[in-house]
């Protein structure tokens, strides 16, 4: 009875643990001119945020196909949300430096 | 004392033309500093605000309900050019898409730049020339975004020739350019002339007024990476 309940219990949280990870917005984080992460998979409809952790500004922008979009300048702390519509290949990029490069696969 | 007021004021008189010749002396003498500028411009403004400063940048085009980001203009800026340059957003709260650069660029190309606006507001005409003899190489401009901005509503995303407007440009279609075999002089010469001036249609237009060399040679090296030949 005792074990059945721990079990239960061990059981109830994982899974509300599992869900709520996964229904987290996926984070991609900006550090040291660099995005935390180079690829990354969502689908249609899931909205990814994108959090300032240098101490200078950034401007993530894409121009493809799939997502064109321009969440601005927001300096360290700020974070700005974009959600997906379209399925395709998303080349993430900031305007202020060129050299910062990601992709985000978007699926159906 | 009354002679004495006046002599002041004459000497101030002086002092100010002389100020003011020496501004302008400093103005011509900034040349090199406009040159530099244009550069630093192509490189890092041309995104937003196009090659020519009139606001047809790739991100303008392409990004739904984008502000005018022209820079021709003699309205009295907000702030002093220089601040918005270095400071971009943080000035206003209002609008946050205009970069701030004093962290990613040199206080001498800021002011470099700077210069530069400031020719694009003051004497448009010498500025295009300018620009038009910045000698940048071409891999330092991304081909792939003047495409998207400039040809794929005929040639498609992937040049297939498939672009939104070829539903009604017919005979011919605008080219399927995974096909082409055009040699490199060839597709500069069409993308810069337009169709009609190579004896072709005139749907393909001429782009050599609206593009800068190096944006061309780049857009011309990015076609040849779409062909399916060349991707084997
Ligand atoms: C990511 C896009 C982007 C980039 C890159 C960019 N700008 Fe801007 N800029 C803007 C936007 C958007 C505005 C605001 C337009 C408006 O709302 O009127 C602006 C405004 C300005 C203004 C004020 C214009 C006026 O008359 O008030 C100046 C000057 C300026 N930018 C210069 C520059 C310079 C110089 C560079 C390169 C070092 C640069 N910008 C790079 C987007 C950009
Ligand atoms: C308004 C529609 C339109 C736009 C926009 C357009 N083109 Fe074209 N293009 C055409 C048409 C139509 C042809 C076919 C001309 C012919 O065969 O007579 C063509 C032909 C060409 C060719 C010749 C290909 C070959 O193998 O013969 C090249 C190269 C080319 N275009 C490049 C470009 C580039 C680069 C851009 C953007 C800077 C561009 N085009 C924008 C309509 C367009
Ligand atoms: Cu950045």
């Amino acid at each position: 009875m005792n074990t059945a309940l721990k079990v239960l219990t061990t059981f109830t949280l994982w899974f509300s643990v599992g869900y709520v990870i996964a229904d987290q917005l996926p984070n991609v984080g900006q550090k040291d001119k660099k995005f935390s992460v180079e690829k990354l998979q969502v689908n249609v409809g899931d909205t990814v945020t994108f959090t300032n952790d240098d101490p200078f500004f950034h401007n993530v922008f894409s121009l493809s196909p799939a997502a064109t979009f321009d969440l601005g300048s927001y300096p360290q702390g700020e974070s700005r949300d974009i959600t997906f519509e379209e399925a395709g290949e998303v080349q993430v990029e900031c305007a202020i430096h060129p050299s910062m490069q990601m992709t985000i696969e978007v699926t159906e | 004392m009354i002679l004495n007021r006046v002599g002041t004021h004459r000497l101030a008189r002086f002092l100010t033309l002389t100020v003011l010749c020496l501004l302008f002396v400093n103005v011509n003498a900034n040349d090199t500093d406009v040159d530099h500028g244009a550069r630093v411009y192509l490189e890092r403004c041309a995104l937003c605000h196009g090659s020519k400063g009139l606001g047809e940048g790739p991100m303008a085009l392409l990004v739904h309900d984008y502000p005018n980001t022209s820079l021709k203009t003699t309205d009295d800026p907000s702030q002093s050019i220089r601040d918005i340059v270095k400071f971009g957003t943080t000035l206003s709260s209002s609008n946050e898409l205009s970069p701030p650069w004093r962290h990613e660029l040199e206080a001498s190309e800021i002011a470099a730049v700077t210069a530069f606006v400031e020719a694009l507001r003051n004497d448009f005409s010498r500025a295009q020339q300018i620009l038009a003899s910045v000698d940048i190489p071409p891999e330092r401009i991304d081909g792939r975004k003047i495409y998207r901005a400039r040809c794929e509503s005929c040639h498609g995303a992937t040049g297939a020739g498939d672009g939104r407007m070829s539903r009604i440009i017919k005979n011919p279609a605008p080219s399927d350019l995974t096909l082409s075999s055009l040699p490199l002089e060839e597709i500069i010469a069409i993308i810069s002339s337009g169709g009609k001036a190579m004896g072709r249609s005139e749907r393909m237009p001429p782009w050599g007024q609206e593009l800068v060399y190096a944006e061309l040679i780049s857009v011309a090296n990015y076609l040849t990476t779409l062909r399916i030949a060349e991707a084997e």
